[in-house]
Formats: C-alpha cells, structure tokens, sequence
C-alpha cells in the first residue's frame, strides 16, 4: 500500500459528498444567482468606495490606491478558502443544539474533514473570480514584475493567510461545544475579517498589538500581500506570515478536538 | 384606541426580554463595534494627514459620519428582514396574523424593542469612545434638537427597507443575497462608511435625495453639521418625513400582495 492511499481515499469521498450536496442546491437556482450578485456588489461597492475617497487625497500614510487595491485583491482570495470550503461551520452551533451533529462520531474517518466535506458554497466562486480580476487590475497598474518564482511564492503566501482565517472561524464555530449560543462569537470572528485590507502601519500601538499578536487579524492580507507591493522592504511580519497560518490552523484544531471530545450529545 | 396600544407595548417588552437573555452576545457586538471605531479613527487620522479641512468638512465631522454612522447601523440592524422571511415560509406569519394586531405594527414594535435593546448595550460604550476618549466636538446649533425626530424617522425608514427586502426575499427564496446588497447600499449610499460630502461633483447632491440618505445621513448630519442652519436641517428632515410616507405605502402595498399568495397556498 502506498503512502498516498489514505490521501486517495479521503480525495474520492470529498468529491462524493461534495457531489450530492451541490446536487441537492441546484434546485435553489434563484438563491445561487442573487446571492452571488449580493457578494460582487458588495465587493464592487467597497472599492468605489475606496476610490472615492483617494479623490480626495493622493495617499494614505503613503498608500495609494493602486497598493491599496492590490492588498484588497488579495484578502478577497484569502478569504475565498474559508468562505467556499468551510461554509459548513456555520451550521455547527445548529447541529449541535439539535444533537444532529452525533453522526460524525460514527464514521471511520476523520470528523473534521467529514463535517466540512458535506457543504460547499458556490456563491464564494463569484468572489474568487473578483479576487483575480482585482489583483491582476492591481498589479498591472502598479507594473509589478512576475516570475514562476513569484507566482508560486503568491499561492503559498495566499494559502498561508487562508489557514489564518480559516484558523479563526473554526475556533469561533467550536464554540458551540461550550456555549448555548455561541452565534455572537461566530459573528464577531466573521466581522474581523472586515479589518485585514487596511494598512496596520497607521494604528496606534495599543490597536497594532491587538490586531497582529491577539487577533491575528494582520496576517490574512496585510502583511503577506505587502511584500508584494513593496518587495523592497520586506517587514518581519510578513516573512513569518505563513507559519502564523499554519499556527492558527494547528491551534483551531486542538479547540475543534477538545470540543468534539467533551461533547456528549443532546442527552437524548 | 388604548387597548390597541397595550399590544404594542406588550410586544416590545417581550423582545426586550429575549435581548437581555443574551447579554454575553452584547459583549461581542460591543467589541467588534469599537475595534471597527478605533480603526476608522487612525484611518481618516491618516486620510487627513495635517489638512484641517477636506471637503468642507473638518475632521471632527467627517469621523462623526463615518463613526456614528456605523454605530447606527449595528444599533438598526435587528433582523427584521430575516425574521419576515422565515415568519413566510415556515407560516409562523398566519399566527401573526391571527393576532388583534396590525401585521406590520407588530414587527415594528418587535423591532422597536430589540433596537432599544441595541441602544443600551451597544450605543453607549460607542458612544463613550467616540465623546470621552476621542473627544470629537459637535458643532453648536440647532441640529442637535432635531436629532430625536430625525432619528425615529430613520428607525421606521430602516424598518421599511428591512419589509421590502423581506418580502422580496420569499419570493427568490434568498434572504441572504437581498440582506447583503441592502445592507451595503445602504451603507455606502448614506454616507456611513465615506461622508456623501466627500462623492464628486452632482452625485453627492444626488445621494442626498436618495431615501438611503435619510437612514444615517439625516440623522448623524443633525450632530455633524449641527451649525448648519434651520433651513439645510429642516429640509433633511422634510425629506425624511416624504420617503417615510413613500415607503411606508410601498410596504403596505407588497404585504398585501405577498400574503394574498400565503392565504392561497396556506389554505
């Protein structure tokens, strides 16, 4: 048996089960469109926004819009993993205030991995396609040069700041194995998010510290998508961006385990 | 029509009650609203640089847009939408209907409670971040005596926009998408995120008579621009009087139609 038979097996039951739930949210065609539509205004809507405001001023602390623009492309792709992939999180508190959430410890397969493997959120695609629109606009405005090196260099960068995201909302999401109602913690992880694209140079003490080392808020797009930007002056932060990724998934882990270890169903 | 009245009130006492229940998701509201305030402070601290004046507004002002803007919205934001979308579907709005109240008045005062909930635990510590320890100055004038009407009348606005989304919504079956394009439209059309002072040339003026405007900009405009004369403030709060009216028939209109399709198909 080859070492990659447990990854072959766990890849052939993602996509069964993706299969069936996407099967099963075709006949919401109406929800898939509007929905879709909702997030590309939404997305549209903050860079006018931004653009507005740089009528104004020609810089921000020294960021123009273009820097700024690019930052925003990328945080829309390093959301994208949380907002497609792990869209079952949201249910969690349901499933187990209802004790629904009892099945997963029947199956011989990983919980984590099975619990997320039964959604997939097709609205998200829209805003990976707005991400790439906005990055590639961005980048050629700001004539950044790319090479193989770099553009591998970006996709690792960007999966390590989608870990740090996803790292958060399942931590918030295991919650419910504690709480009653562990919706404000979901809601409040979900806003942080809102607080990646802008420039964490222009805080105060007190807020960088909160944003960077409690909440690690600074690493989904401002640090790793800097470097990009300014590759000649490279912060700590950013070099370190990816481990904080990988970190903040381990960690969410732990929670999600201790979680699924302590509970004991709804008792009936 | 007292006894009428006493339904109401029973009413925004009960959704009180269900507020209070949960105090420990107040805490979180509240820490996400003043994270959100203490980064659009060093945001427009930075946008303003060492300018006094940008667009005619000072920066005092300008924050008071953005800063009580977004406190208002989390403060009207009590999910009247979502609650008339599901009340459809899942035929809950029959009881509802059953009841010797008027519909919409009855998600009104649920609505009402649960934004007197937000305003205890949400407002004040915005409040006390933006006055006590960002000390931002309100100009002197007579905005400030308008600010109760103007305020109650973007309450009942919001409602409005939260019924016809609610409605809209049963019919595509996406609650989720509505709620998301209405709640950035909103939001970005009032002035909440960047002041309508700040848009180019017409659109501003255009924004301003828009019904998105008389939501947060009406009202936070009432203490931003308090100095700015009997006449511009009156005028904001006529328009808000005019788009009540205009919505409010709109509402009655598309529950009218909404639910002659619910008595049908709930026969």
């Amino acid at each position: 048996m080859s070492a990659l038979a447990p990854v072959r097996h766990y890849a052939r039951i993602y996509r069964r089960l993706q299969a069936q739930y996407i099967k099963s949210r075709l006949q919401y065609r109406a929800d898939f469109v509007v929905a879709s539509f909702g997030m590309v205004v939404t997305t549209v809507v903050t860079i006018v926004l931004f653009w507005v405001l740089f009528r104004s001023v020609p810089d921000i602390a020294g960021w123009t819009f273009d820097e700024l623009l690019f930052i925003y492309g990328f945080y829309l792709l390093a959301i994208s993993p949380m907002q497609v992939l792990f869209d079952a999180m949201w249910g969690l508190r349901m499933d187990v205030t209802e004790g629904s959430f009892i099945k997963y410890y029947f199956r011989p397969l990983n919980m984590l991995f099975y619990y997320v493997s039964e959604r997939f959120d097709l609205k998200g695609i829209s805003q990976v396609v707005i991400g790439v629109v906005v990055l590639v606009t961005a980048s050629a405005r700001l004539d950044l040069e790319w090479d193989l090196g770099s553009v591998l260099l970006l996709v690792g960068v960007l999966i390590g700041a989608s870990l740090v995201q996803i790292g958060i909302m399942i931590t918030a999401a295991s919650m419910a194995f504690w709480m009653t109602d562990s919706w404000p913690v979901l809601s409040f992880a979900w806003r942080l998010r809102e607080f990646a694209p802008y420039p964490i140079t222009i805080m105060s003490g007190f807020m960088r510290l909160l944003l960077t080392y409690v909440l690690p808020v600074a690493f989904i797009a401002f640090y790793p998508a800097s470097r990009f930007v300014r590759s000649g002056d490279v912060p700590w932060q950013a070099a370190i961006a990816p481990l904080v990724g990988v970190a903040a998934f381990l960690v969410s882990y732990r929670v999600w385990r201790a979680g699924t270890d302590r509970w004991s169903g709804t008792g009936s | 029509m007292t006894g009428g009245w006493r339904g109401y009130r029973a009413v925004v006492r009960a959704s009180l009650q269900v507020g209070v229940v949960y105090r420990l998701g107040f805490f979180f509201t509240v820490l996400g609203n003043l994270i959100f305030l203490a980064l659009t402070y060093h945001l427009w601290r930075a946008v303003y640089g060492d300018r006094t004046v940008l667009n005619g507004l000072t920066f005092d002002q300008a924050y008071l847009y953005v800063a009580l803007g977004s406190t208002m919205f989390v403060l009207l934001k009590v999910y009247s939408d979502w609650d008339v979308a599901w009340d459809i579907r899942d035929g809950m709005i029959a009881v509802r209907m059953a009841r010797p109240l008027d519909l919409q008045g009855f998600y009104l005062a649920d609505a009402f409670g649960r934004m007197l909930m937000n305003l205890a635990a949400v407002t004040l510590p915005a409040l006390l971040l933006v006055f006590g320890v960002y000390r931002i100055d309100v100009p002197a004038g007579p905005g400030v005596w308008l600010l109760p009407p103007a305020f109650l009348l973007a309450f009942v606005i919001s409602f409005c926009f939260d019924w016809i989304v609610g409605m809209l919504a049963f019919t595509t079956e996406s609650v989720w998408g509505l709620s998301i394009v209405k709640e950035s439209l909103l939001i970005a059309l009032s002035g909440a995120l960047v002041p309508l002072a700040f848009f180019p040339g017409p659109i501003d003026r255009l924004l301003e008579l828009l019904p998105f405007a008389a939501v947060f900009h009406a009202p936070v405009g009432m203490l931003a621009e308090a100095d700015a004369g009997w006449g511009t403030l009156l005028g904001r709060l006529g328009l808000q009087v005019v788009w009540l009216v205009a919505l409010w028939a709109a509402t009655r209109l598309a529950a009218a139609r909404a639910l002659r399709d619910v008595r049908v198909a709930g026969g």
